[in-house]
């Protein structure tokens, strides 16, 4: 069985928007859940979510030519860095956001029980992300979210690869204990 | 070190690897497995998602009996197929579950939930399930094939004839009752869940969302705001869980009825955002402004059923069959036409507090309407509540006077008690003396409150007795039945000195009749605000001590009248009732038509009246029963007429009225400025009347006027003007001086206008707006020194519900505001800048004092249109 997003990759890449549209749509709700998990409980509020994802949008529109499609999750990890280079980019400052209005596409979730589904399961997971220290949810997101390695992520962090792993697998154990 | 033992492990573990793990690192090891599995599953791919691209989805394996021609589309959680059986030589649809969804857990229960609902559902208009099974690990059920295509296709093809619309949506409508009377709530009714066969039968389809009323199952319960905005009700929008059932159903058959008939949903079809902003906010436009063809009994019945609140609809749908086929019949219809009393609803909604009893004029007004029907004791009752609560207090006394007439023993007492307090609201003395005494036969411990006074008069001028005492047997005096009802008056704050006096004095003869208890003394009578125990002459020198209080004054001299009345006294008595009567008339000359201000405006406060006009007309009576040949005091009065504005429901005006004779030095209450003027403080509030006026009775003598509108006296806090709204006045036409003498003066009108409500927005309700270039602008209010602008984000979830989230408030002083003037850290909290984003606005008004005068009369709700930059 052939990935969605692999095809829509492909479409997408010889030039359909209507593909991309949807690619993105299909990754709107956990954009959202990497965006707002980034932010952390103070920063955000979802209409400032929303913003980002609008930045995004064009960000990734335009740098999509260097996107390369390797596996499932791939096309998630990509946007997720982006997001997150824009928000390095601005400082996490979003007042100072110059914004283009964007119309997004609409999230593609299926039919109103998956989406039922998802959502729930969703929101569990940005709460327990929440709960975590701010070192926790960092780790999270750069090794899962933006799938970086732990020597990537050390690099980043400023700390060993083995610092990294070591907090990765405390980060879990509390996300698994406040799921 | 226990962590990297901890990572090693996962390590191994995310590679796929089965590490053993030790005993003491295993809650920890569990833990993050359940953790980074979370992510992984929030973060996973949605494989069968788009339909479109994944056409190729291998088809579920059935069993070979049944072999699949073509997929038919796909529902809620499933896809449908169109499916040959072979053993039988027929066409059957078989819905499965949606393949790699997890086909475990609450998804899978849902779906035989539905598979079971329709089992259960044998109707003609509904699909029947045939069969459930597992194909693989895929669920799925067969049922009827329905040759035919949705509503939702047809509507878009053609438009249908009334006659047409009704025979298709009779027979969903049909379904839907039936559904119900298995307890079976469909949910997400519309249009695409209709199918129509080309024999022209409709089917209802996709109990996907259903909810079992007769199980309390959990299942859905986070799914309930989940439904079709175009056809949700409010109550699903708000997700209202515990609103939502049968009157949920009705509105969506009124909305998809409404589209029938119109070609159009009710609140539209575009951004769901704005279907539900005017789903909540506002009323659907009525359907012969888009059709006159539409009959209009049929624009009441469907209108009715689109009715906001659920206990406003057809309470079931075969009431909504019922009310249709009268339509057809030619027989009146039952619902009504959404005219005051919805839009006296509405308003009320919005302005609770400005308007407490037009709600429950219009909750009156309707129950009234099921009294066509043939009203019981207790829709009397509840109805005569209602109007009571409104303030309409004579027409609630004809209603528990009709209940009175058909009840029996055992209710009398509860509808008597009403009839009582209902009188003495009105200030009829005589009917609530009346229902206390008529009381007092069926429960002789009534208790009556102020009325215990003149009950146990009437008894003794009526020779009441009581010879079997109901539920209990024996017998009761016309003196021992008086006797109860003064001591129970004695015994609580009730009525004046005076009346105290003198019911004591009834009491101590009475008890003397009877050969009980000795008098009391004067203290034990007088409740404890009032004197001690002191001569009439002493009294009379307290009651003029300059700079007293007026009421104590006048207490005084009344206990020193009543004091002389008791000795046999009488002309003494007259002279100092007499000097009571000018004391406080110098100062207090209203003795009828105001009450106690603001306070009753509350809802469920009961009206209540100032002390002085009481003691007022209390004093004017003592006067007369001791010298009948002195002029009636007390009969002329103002009438205060409003022009310029028509009063409605939504609209309270109430007149504040001082009075004062200006060559008194010193009337003894506190002084307020109007207008730039000191003058006395307010004597009292007159609501006017929906005939436009006022009547305010003023004992006879000269005085200046001053009038003003709404309380802004100091019990008020700030809320206290609300009750006039937006209203203008110019008082410039009433004479400064009036004088009374016996009769009613009409004074000129005061002039009223209605201050433009809230310009600047599109009038329509969602205003659309560019935050950069928009100002919110209003009319300047009068008198208004500055504005209170309060701004909300309002915020659609993913539930499609309407929330208020974050509010600004600015103070401004010209009525207009620049939405760009905020501060930017604030309208970017508001998050009110961008395209897309819906927020909603109200002003409100205060004075150079920051008295609050006013408020704009509604939230209005915008869009921002243009998107904009920040800074």
């Amino acid at each position: 069985m052939e990935s969605v997003t692999k095809i829509l990759c492909e479409q997408a890449q010889a030039g359909s928007r209507e593909a991309y549209d949807r690619l993105f749509a299909l990754h709107t709700d956990r954009a959202l859940l990497f965006i707002r998990s980034r932010l952390g409980p103070k920063l955000r509020t979802s209409l400032e979510s929303r913003d980002v994802l609008q930045d995004a949008y064009l960000a990734a529109h335009q740098g999509f030519g260097d996107f390369t499609y390797t596996d499932d999750g791939a096309f998630l990890r990509w946007l997720c860095r982006i997001i997150d280079h824009r928000l390095c980019d601005l400082g996490n400052h979003f007042a100072a956001l110059k914004r283009q209005p964007v119309e997004l596409p609409r999230a593609d979730i299926s039919g109103p029980l998956t989406q039922l589904d998802r959502v729930e399961h969703q929101e569990r997971v940005a709460r327990a992300l929440d709960t975590l220290s701010e070192d926790h949810r960092q780790v999270l997101l750069l090794r899962f979210f933006q799938g970086l390695s732990a020597e990537e992520a050390g690099q980043l962090l400023q700390r060993s690869p083995g610092a990294v792993r070591n907090l990765t697998a405390r980060a879990l154990v509390e996300l698994g204990k406040n799921l | 070190m226990s962590d990297s033992e901890l990572d090693q492990l996962l390590e191994v573990h995310l590679a796929g690897g089965q590490p053993s793990v030790p005993d003491h690192l295993r809650p920890d090891f569990d833990r993050a497995v359940a953790g980074y599995a979370a992510l992984q599953r929030a973060l996973g791919e949605t494989v069968t998602t788009a339909a479109e691209a994944v056409a190729d989805r291998p088809p579920p394996e059935l069993p070979a009996d049944y072999e699949i021609v073509r997929e038919l589309g796909r529902g809620g959680m499933g896809i449908v197929y169109l499916v040959r059986q072979k053993s039988l030589g027929r066409m059957v649809a078989v819905k499965v579950l949606r393949p790699g969804e997890a086909t475990f857990g609450r998804m899978l229960q849902r779906f035989l939930e539905e598979a079971r609902h329709l089992a259960r559902l044998r109707h003609p208009n509904i699909v029947s399930v045939h069969e459930v099974g597992r194909a693989g690990d895929e669920p799925y059920f067969t049922m009827d094939y329905v040759e035919g295509e949705p509503l939702s296709a047809l509507l878009a093809r053609e438009r249908l004839s009334p006659t047409q619309a009704l025979a298709l949506w009779k027979q969903a409508a049909e379904a839907v009752l039936h559904a119900h009377a298995q307890g079976i709530i469909h949910r997400d009714l519309k249009p695409g869940n209709v199918l129509i066969d080309a024999q022209g039968r409709a089917y209802v389809t996709d109990f996907g969302l259903a909810r079992d009323m007769t199980q309390s199952s959990q299942i859905t319960r986070t799914g309930e705001v989940m439904g079709t905005p175009a056809y949700m009700a409010p109550e699903q929008a708000l997700g209202q869980i515990d609103q939502i059932g049968e009157a949920t159903d009705v509105h969506a058959l009124g909305a998809v009825l409404y589209e029938m008939l119109t070609g159009d949903a009710p609140y539209g079809k575009d951004a769901p955002a704005n279907v539900l902003i005017r789903l909540l906010k506002e009323e659907p436009q009525p359907l012969r402004r888009i059709d006159k063809r539409i009959p209009v009994e049929l624009e009441t019945i469907c209108l009715k059923a689109l009715a906001k609140v659920p206990s406003r609809r057809y309470a079931t749908v075969r009431a909504f069959l019922e009310d249709v086929h009268r339509f057809e019949s030619g027989t009146p219809v039952l619902a009504r036409r959404p005219g005051i009393v919805q839009r006296a609803q509405r308003v009320a909604r919005q302005h609770w507090k400005t308007a407490t009893w037009v709600t429950a004029t219009a909750a009156v007004m309707l129950a009234l309407t099921s009294l066509a029907v043939g009203p019981g004791v207790q829709d009397l009752l509840v109805a005569g509540d209602e109007r009571h609560a409104g303030g309409e207090h004579s027409k609630a006394v004809g209603l528990y006077r009709r209940a009175l007439q058909r009840a029996f023993n055992t209710d009398r007492v509860r509808i008597l008690e009403r009839l009582l307090r209902c009188s003495q609201e009105m200030g009829d003395r005589e009917a609530a003396v009346d229902a206390g005494v008529e009381l007092l036969q069926w429960d002789p411990e009534a208790w009556l409150g102020e009325y215990d006074y003149p009950v146990a008069q009437a008894v003794l001028e009526r020779k009441i007795s009581i010879a079997d005492v109901p539920f209990r047997g024996g017998t009761l005096s016309t003196a021992e039945l008086a006797i109860n009802r003064l001591d129970a008056f004695l015994r609580h704050p009730h009525g004046t000195a005076g009346e105290r006096l003198e019911a004591a004095d009834l009491l101590a003869r009475l008890r003397q009749s009877l050969g009980k208890e000795p008098q009391q003394s004067l203290a034990e009578i007088l409740p404890k605000w009032t004197l001690p125990n002191q001569s009439p002459e002493d009294l009379l020198t307290a009651a003029d001590e300059p700079g007293a209080p007026v009421l104590k004054r006048t207490e005084a001299a009344y206990a020193a009248g009543a004091i002389r009345k008791r000795a046999g006294d009488r002309t003494g008595a007259l002279a100092a009732y007499r000097r009571a009567f000018d004391i406080l008339q110098a100062a207090y000359p209203i003795y009828a038509g105001t009450n106690g201000g603001i306070e009753s405006f509350r809802p469920h406060s009961l009206q209540w009246e100032l002390k002085e006009p009481k003691l007022l007309r209390h004093l004017a009576r003592a006067i007369h029963r001791l010298d009948s040949t002195s002029p009636e005091l007390l009969r002329g009065g103002l009438r205060f007429r409003i022009a310029g504005v028509d009063l409605s429901p939504d609209l309270g005006i109430k007149l504040s009225v001082s009075l004062w004779n200006p060559e008194e030095p010193d009337p003894g209450r506190g002084h307020r400025t109007i207008r730039g003027q000191t003058i006395p403080e307010v004597l009292g509030e007159a609501p006017v009347q929906l005939d436009q006026t006022a009547w305010v009775g003023v004992a006879d003598g000269r005085y200046r006027l001053m009038v003003d509108t709404g309380s802004r006296s100091s019990q008020g806090s700030g809320q206290a003007g609300r009750q006039y709204n937006m209203l203008e006045f110019d008082f410039s036409d009433l004479p400064e001086m009036v004088e009374i003498r016996g009769h009613t003066v009409e004074l000129p009108a005061i002039r009223a206008k209605l201050v433009e409500v809230l310009e600047g927005l599109n009038p329509a309700e969602n205003g659309s707006i560019d935050p950069q270039r928009t100002v919110f602008q209003w009319d300047a209010f009068p008198l208004a020194e500055s504005y209170r602008v309060t701004l909300w984000r309002t915020v659609l979830t993913e539930g499609g519900g309407v929330y208020f989230k974050e509010s600004h408030t600015a103070t401004v002083s010209l009525p207009q505001l620049r939405l760009a003037d905020l501060p930017g850290e604030e309208a970017h909290k508001l998050g009110l800048l961008h395209r897309g984003s819906t927020g909603a606005w109200s002003v409100e008004a205060f004075d150079g004092e920051g008295r609050w005068l006013a408020r704009s009369r509604a939230q209005r709700a915008f869009v921002v249109s243009d998107g904009s930059q920040a800074r």
